[in-house]
């Protein structure tokens, strides 16, 4: 073996010692070993933080039936980081928060105004800042045990109807990312949806089923938040109107009243929402809907085609006018500027309008709606 | 005298060490700490430092066409202070730069710190790489291009719109950019140490020297730091001040995100690759200032290594050390090591340098 032989197996030998000796020496938790957190829940308990975790717990090879199983864990602490650290005790294997879909947060948190909650979540590397963010109407642990009909899991479930199926269903969504983003915008609002069960109206079928009704997750309203907490839970009508002002929507559905008197609805196939300021107080929100009837056209045989009137369009426009009226008069109310217009003049008027309104420029500021509807 | 090794390079080498040498450190912390000064306006700031930098490049590559800075036609003692001044700077970013990796690595990529393990590992690599000196660094840095530009490639491909350039508005360039600027100035001026190196007149191929590969290099700092800065506010608005270590948060807005989890491995290796190549050339450079006042490469660079470990390990720590230290009045040296240097340097050059591309063996080792 020449010289230069030999210095190379000497280097890929000290390489390998390295390698080998880093990673015994750095004792680093193999993945099977760690308990991945899929969904997580925080609540408040006589002080103290309550972190549910839902785990992922692998079949091995023994196993009967095909898929994983779920367990929900809970750990009390202090902080987050106290929680986090008792959670693997409990556990019993190290908990691993790195592919966690969801972070619920129970209703009592958000109103306890423990803001280092979520500053701990946005400041730390536990989850990414692309995990979505969902307040509970009651307890956090109470949503992610829960047993869904179509996905057991219900942070799977969750994750599906907010990211996955967002824009059809009209939905509301906010990441980790996305809320501080917007608490740190003029106005410090941001909005959360709001998640609780619903029983269904209807017992399962089929075999095996004991016509017991399942439970369904309702995700249809939102919750304002500013920098100091919980602020108040929009309506069904008002999450819908804010929907239309921050979202491109692929569908959902207005209900209008129809020319005939009866109620009628609409499948919302798009929208396009622009805001710009006006004056220093006046914003205007300009809105696109493309629509078409919940009903097939048909043509009846005194020729008429059925189908949404020039009159239904404008019923239509007014029922979404009202409707982000409504949402606005709340925001005012709470002082909590959920459209973020404040946003819109401080880009157009900058530093100058910033510096001239203060906080309270919600009172004096009047929104100019427009809505074009289009039918498809 | 010379020792075998050599710092003669190319211009594609010289362009890519520029990059990675300015690219690499203003990507992980930098960002976070420009929006808390300047808010959404912060890509201002880099811009700004990005084009003063240009200046510095500038005058970097005429020396280095030229000659280098050990062999640069000026008086002995103006050259020696020269080195003294950018020997220091080299060696304070090193140690300072090396608290970062070590930080990020260890508060991104392992559970429990160990970022004394870390720089167990990091400091033979630096050692080997500064004695092995700037021809094997440039090399490297050749082969460590191709993987990030393939991790850039998988990175637009699969990338996620999470932003709007709303967030950027309204843009107003005022004090507090200046501020900026001021307060994190020792991030920027990467140059000087690319002055240890001389681009070699010819290619193996025939082909002459030409600027377009350091101009290509120019634009691509542009896209990256200041590209980076604007995505950066485009994606966090105002809560950018909330985000440390902004490539790795960037990096998660993708298609694959929940395969990924909190860290896109592709990202963090091939940011990891370019570290490295940063604080070798740093360590490089150190070495080749200490080297022209006394002693031999191949020791230097192992005490020189030695040392960076046990200030790192006991003197720089954490990362707001860091911070204090980078943010304090030693900022300043950058303004004498990384624009002022090159600009004598380039003046040198012109002023008393005889004919394009020779080197003053003399005058070299009058200085060294």
């Amino acid at each position: 073996m020449n010289k230069r032989v030999k210095k190379k197996w000497i280097i890929l030998i000290t390489v390998i010692v390295v390698v080998a000796a880093f990673d015994g020496l750095s004792s680093n938790i193999n993945l099977l070993d760690r308990a991945i957190v899929v969904g997580t829940g925080i609540d408040i308990e006589d002080g103290d933080l309550v972190l549910s975790a839902q785990v992922i717990v692998p079949k091995n090879s023994a196993s009967a039936s095909a898929g994983n199983d779920f367990v929900v864990y809970t750990a009390r602490g202090k902080t987050v980081q106290q929680a986090i650290e008792n959670l693997s005790y409990t556990v019993g294997l190290k908990a691993s928060f790195a592919h966690t879909n969801v972070v619920i947060l129970g209703d009592k948190l958000l109103k306890s105004g423990r803001t280092d909650v979520l500053e701990f979540l946005v400041k730390s590397d536990i989850v990414t800042d692309n995990t979505l963010l969902v307040a509970s109407a009651g307890e956090a642990k109470e949503i992610l045990a829960v047993q869904m009909p179509i996905n057991e899991v219900a942070s799977y479930h969750l994750t599906e109807i907010l990211q996955s199926n967002r824009k059809e269903a009209g939905q509301n969504t906010s990441s980790l990312k996305g809320y501080f983003e917007d608490i740190y915008k003029v106005g410090e609002t941001a909005c959360i949806p709001l998640v609780f069960l619903r029983e269904s109206e209807f017992g399962l079928l089929g075999e095996g089923a004991d016509g017991e009704k399942p439970k369904l997750l309702d995700v249809s309203h939102v919750v304002l938040t500013n920098k100091e907490g919980y602020l108040v839970r929009l309506g069904r009508r008002q999450s819908a109107a804010l929907s239309y002002t921050t979202e491109k929507l692929n569908a959902g559905s207005i209900a209008y009243d129809g020319d005939d008197g009866t109620e009628k609805e609409a499948i919302i196939l798009r929208t396009e929402c622009a805001k710009r300021a006006i004056s220093y107080e006046e914003v205007a929100i300009d809105l696109n809907f493309s629509v078409r009837p919940s009903e097939k056209y048909y043509v009846s045989k005194d020729g008429s085609v059925s189908g949404i009137s020039e009159k239904e369009k404008l019923a239509i426009s007014a029922e979404i006018i009202t409707a982000i009226d409504d949402c606005f008069e709340v925001s005012k109310y709470y002082d909590a500027d959920v459209f973020h217009l404040g946003e819109e003049l401080y880009r157009k008027f900058g530093e100058e309008w910033k510096m001239s309104v203060g906080k309270t420029y919600l009172d004096d500021l009047k929104l100019k709606i427009s809505v074009n509807v289009n039918v498809k | 005298m010379r020792d075998k090794v050599s710092d003669k390079i190319y211009t594609g080498q010289f362009a890519i060490l520029a990059f990675i040498s300015s690219v690499s450190f203003k990507v992980v912390m930098l960002p976070q700490y420009l929006a808390a000064v300047a808010g959404r306006n912060a890509w201002l700031s880099v811009l700004t430092m990005i084009l003063i930098d240009g200046i510095a490049l500038a005058c970097v590559y005429g020396v280095t066409t030229r000659t280098d800075i050990r062999a640069l036609p000026a008086q002995v003692p103006l050259k020696r202070l020269m080195l003294a001044v950018v020997g220091f700077t080299c060696f304070a970013k090193l140690s300072l730069f090396t608290g970062e990796t070590t930080a990020y690595c260890s508060t991104t990529l392992f559970d429990e710190g160990l970022w004394r393990l870390i720089l167990a590992g990091l400091i033979p690599a630096l050692a080997y790489l500064t004695v092995k000196g700037g021809n094997a660094l440039a090399r490297v840095a050749q082969i460590v291009v191709w993987f990030v530009a393939a991790v850039v490639v998988l990175n637009v491909i699969f990338a996620e719109n999470a932003g709007t350039l709303k967030n950027v508005l309204p843009i107003s360039y005022g004090m507090k950019n200046v501020a900026a600027c001021d307060k994190y100035l020792a991030w920027f001026g990467d140059f000087s140490p690319l002055l240890f190196f001389s681009i070699a007149d010819k290619k193996r191929n025939g082909k002459k020297k030409n600027i377009v590969p350091v101009l290509i290099s120019y634009i691509f700092i542009l896209i990256f730091t200041v590209g980076l800065a604007l995505a950066f506010t485009a994606v966090y608005g105002g809560g950018g001040v909330l985000v440390a270590n902004a490539f790795n948060k960037l990096a998660i807005f993708n298609k694959l995100s929940t395969l990924l989890g909190t860290v896109d491995f592709t990202v963090v290796c091939a940011w990891l690759l370019i570290a490295v190549v940063k604080l070798a050339l740093l360590a490089v450079a150190t070495v080749e200032c200490i080297r022209c006042f006394f002693g031999d490469r191949k020791v230097i660079s192992i005490i020189l290594c030695a040392v960076l470990g046990v200030v790192t390990f006991f003197g720089v720590g954490n990362q707001q050390t860091v911070y204090n230290v980078m943010t304090g009045p030693l900022r300043y040296a950058t303004i004498a090591a990384d624009y002022a240097v090159p600009l004598i340097a380039l003046v040198c050059t012109f002023v008393f340098g005889k004919k394009r591309g020779q080197v003053s063996e003399t005058l070299y080792e009058q200085a060294c």
